[in-house]
């Protein structure tokens, strides 16, 4: 499904990734844990074709993707740690835009259905979007990744700034795309949230992915000590 | 692009800043039309209270025809008006330099350079007037007309319409998802910038075609060329901004960019160019000319008259014919050749003294043309002035009209005055009447403003493409 092939990317001299091999599945949660500076971000905007790979290839459903090969991004959605999207136009008008510049037409009524199934209230459907929290924000990103109909999401620590109810329910709505078959790569901080929403967690230490952990197999304390002590050495 | 132009409507009409200035830029506008109505009715009244004057001069004129020998006062009337001299004295004959219909739209010259001149026999170097449109400065504390909303306030209105079309977006954070949605972000720019293109288009074609509406007289020819020109200036900011948004700035900087860009084009460059005039090409004094027309009027007038007669007749042989060497006057009396000699001589050598100050600043116009032809602003108010008929070159063109109508009037006087005939009173019908040529600008005379237009244009246009192409978007 997602692939990363000896993903490569160097700024001058300096490698910020190396040689990344990831492959996540249909259906799966991938959480990639790391420090600020450990690749995270670098591995999702090569995986959207945002930035050109200095080696290795980028896959979706086995198309490359590169930001000369852009085709390919049909299959993707992207949801940024801060949704901040057109503040004076309606969750409903943002929706409605966002889908209609990747090429689908919905009806009103379907409309408030997405938003509904990201659980946004009804009565928010016409507010401008600059009076939303960061949470219903993030909800109606997720209502725009979910119009779009991709196959994969990807997320740029996501959860950053939100309340606990806000993750709580962030939490449980990436829970469900998984369950529906969307395969989600999520970049985070949070340690907890990731073991609570991820199938599978990798840990990156500059550049490198130095852990690749089913979640099944750890729990909190230990992927914190893990963590830790992968961020020390 | 559908997409694109409905959601940007629906947030246009959710932007109180920008929805403000919309409507301040009517307003302003709307203000300049009248106020250019209003400079161009004072002079329209000007004229007519010339022209009254003129009337009421005639009929006093024609009255001294018609009196009986009642009073020793008329009887001298009845005289002096049979005297071709004195009707020449009487009755200037005034040359008016009526506005265009679309004279109030870009008034350009026409406030700061005479719109009429009474035309004598003889002509008066002194009055007169050489104030250029060359100095910017003039032009900046120039009139309050539509021409400089359009050519100095309506990019500002681009600018803050445009400045942050794909800014705003990284801004936002959306870029990213944009891209993703399969819209290049090159792609919503382009279409951003059409939007409020279209809109301001609309916007400046309503308001031409109210002020068209407000003019006498409607010339398609005028109306389509005005429009044109319009369009292009927009475009050329429009374009402006594409340029300045390839480079994927930030809205600050992109805002500081495109105000240099407006501070350069509309100040720095004509105020440069008009520093390097006053020190490489000062406007030359006249102040000579006084003292000179003053000694050589003196000169002429202790001269031998029969050299005074002879020059005047080799230089005029069409008068030849009125000369009568029995009636000549000697050496030292005045008749009526000795004085039309007297004036022609001093008309020529004062000529030829002004002639190297004519030159001079005809030197100085030239070089501030070069200077000036490739700034688009400088070459839009060119152009409204030409449509206008308001710039320099119309009021040379009625000055040499003046000239040619000076000789003619001349001509109809000395018909009479030079064979000392009597002036009757049917002969007051067949003055001449001064005509003001009224040609139309052509398209091809406004052409040359257009292609620096365009070419700027071009220029922004590919510089901005490669720009898109060659970054690819920033994230």
């Amino acid at each position: 499904m997602l692939q990363a092939i000896d993903l490569t990317k160097k700024y001058n001299n300096n490698i910020v990734l190396n040689k990344l091999n990831l492959n996540v599945e249909k259906g799966e949660v991938f959480c990639l844990l790391g420090q600020n500076g450990a690749g995270k971000t670098t591995t999702i905007n090569l995986l959207l074709g945002f930035i050109q790979a200095s080696s290795g290839e980028a896959r979706i459903n086995g198309e490359s993707i590169s930001p000369k090969k852009n085709k390919a991004r049909k299959h993707l959605a992207y949801i940024p740690e801060v949704v901040t999207l057109y503040g004076n136009l309606s969750s409903l008008e943002n929706l409605d835009f966002f889908s209609r510049l990747a090429g689908f037409r919905y009806s009103k009524a379907e409309l408030e259905t997405i938003l509904g199934q990201v659980g946004l209230q009804p009565e928010a459907f016409h507010k401008q979007l600059g009076n939303y929290s960061k949470g219903m924000r993030q909800k109606v990103g997720i209502a725009i990744a979910l119009a779009k109909k991709a196959d994969a999401i990807l997320m740029d620590e996501p959860t950053s700034g939100l309340d606990p109810k806000a993750i709580n329910e962030f939490t449980s709505l990436v829970k469900d795309l998984g369950q529906q078959g969307k395969t989600i790569l999520m970049a985070s901080h949070d340690i907890f949230n990731a073991v609570e929403v991820s199938t599978r967690i990798g840990i990156m230490r500059k550049g490198n992915l130095i852990h690749s952990l089913n979640t099944m197999d750890i729990n909190a304390p230990e992927l914190q000590q893990l963590y830790m002590d992968t961020n020390k050495s | 692009m559908r997409t694109v132009f409905i959601y940007e409507w629906k947030r246009l009409l959710r932007q109180p800043v920008q929805l403000l200035s919309l409507f301040v830029f009517s307003i302003l506008s709307l203000y300049s039309m009248w106020e250019g109505k209003t400079i161009i009715g004072e002079q329209k009244e000007g004229i007519y209270a010339l022209e009254q004057s003129y009337d009421e001069d005639f009929k006093e004129v024609l009255g001294k025809f018609k009196v009986t020998d009642t009073t020793a006062a008329e009887k001298k009337d009845a005289e002096y008006a049979k005297m071709p001299v004195m009707i020449s004295f009487w009755l200037p004959q005034n040359a008016i330099n009526k506005p265009s219909s679309l004279a109030f739209l870009s008034i350009g010259e026409r406030d700061i350079l005479p719109f009429y001149k009474k035309v004598k026999t003889s002509v008066d170097y002194l009055d007169n007037s050489n104030v250029g449109m060359d100095n910017p400065l003039v032009l900046w504390a120039g009139n309050f007309d539509f021409s400089f909303v359009l050519i100095y306030l309506l990019p500002i209105l681009i600018i803050i319409f445009s400045y942050d079309v794909l800014s705003r977006e990284k801004e936002l954070g959306v870029h990213k998802i944009i891209a993703v949605q399969g819209l290049g972000n090159t792609g919503i720019a382009i279409y951003k910038l059409l939007f409020r293109a279209i809109i301001l288009c609309t916007l400046v074609l309503v308001l031409s075609l109210i002020a068209f509406v407000m003019a006498d007289t409607i010339e398609f020819t005028l109306l389509e060329l005005w429009i044109l020109g319009s369009l292009s200036y927009m475009l050329l900011w429009f374009a402006c901004c594409f340029l300045v948004t390839s480079w994927q700035w930030g809205s600050l900087s992109n805002l500081i960019a495109l105000f240099s860009g407006w501070l350069l084009f509309v100040i720095l460059l004509p105020s440069c160019t008009s520093i390097y005039m006053n020190a490489k090409q000062p406007i030359p004094l006249r102040s000579s000319v006084a003292s000179f027309q003053r000694e050589t009027s003196e000169d002429i007038w202790g001269s031998d008259k029969k050299m005074i007669v002879d020059t005047f007749l080799l230089n005029n042989p069409r008068y030849k014919k009125y000369y009568d060497p029995d009636k000549s006057q000697g050496t030292s009396g005045w008749g009526p050749f000795e004085i039309a000699g007297y004036y022609d001589l001093l008309q020529r050598r004062v000529e030829k003294h002004v002639e190297p100050y004519e030159k001079l600043l005809e030197d100085r116009r030239q070089t501030a043309s070069r200077l000036n032809r490739w700034n688009p602003v400088i070459q839009m108010q060119k152009l409204n002035n030409r449509l206008a008929q308001t710039s320099l070159k119309d009021f040379q063109e009625f000055e040499s009209n003046v000239r040619t109508f000076q000789e003619e009037w001349r001509d109809f006087i000395y018909a009479f005055q030079l064979p000392e005939n009597e002036f009757l009173q049917e002969d007051l019908s067949d003055f001449p009447v001064f005509e003001q040529k009224d040609k139309l600008p052509k398209t091809s005379s406004s052409m040359e403003q257009l292609i620096v237009l365009w070419s700027w244009i071009l220029i922004f246009i590919l510089i901005g493409v490669i720009g898109y192409k060659t970054q690819s978007l920033k994230i």
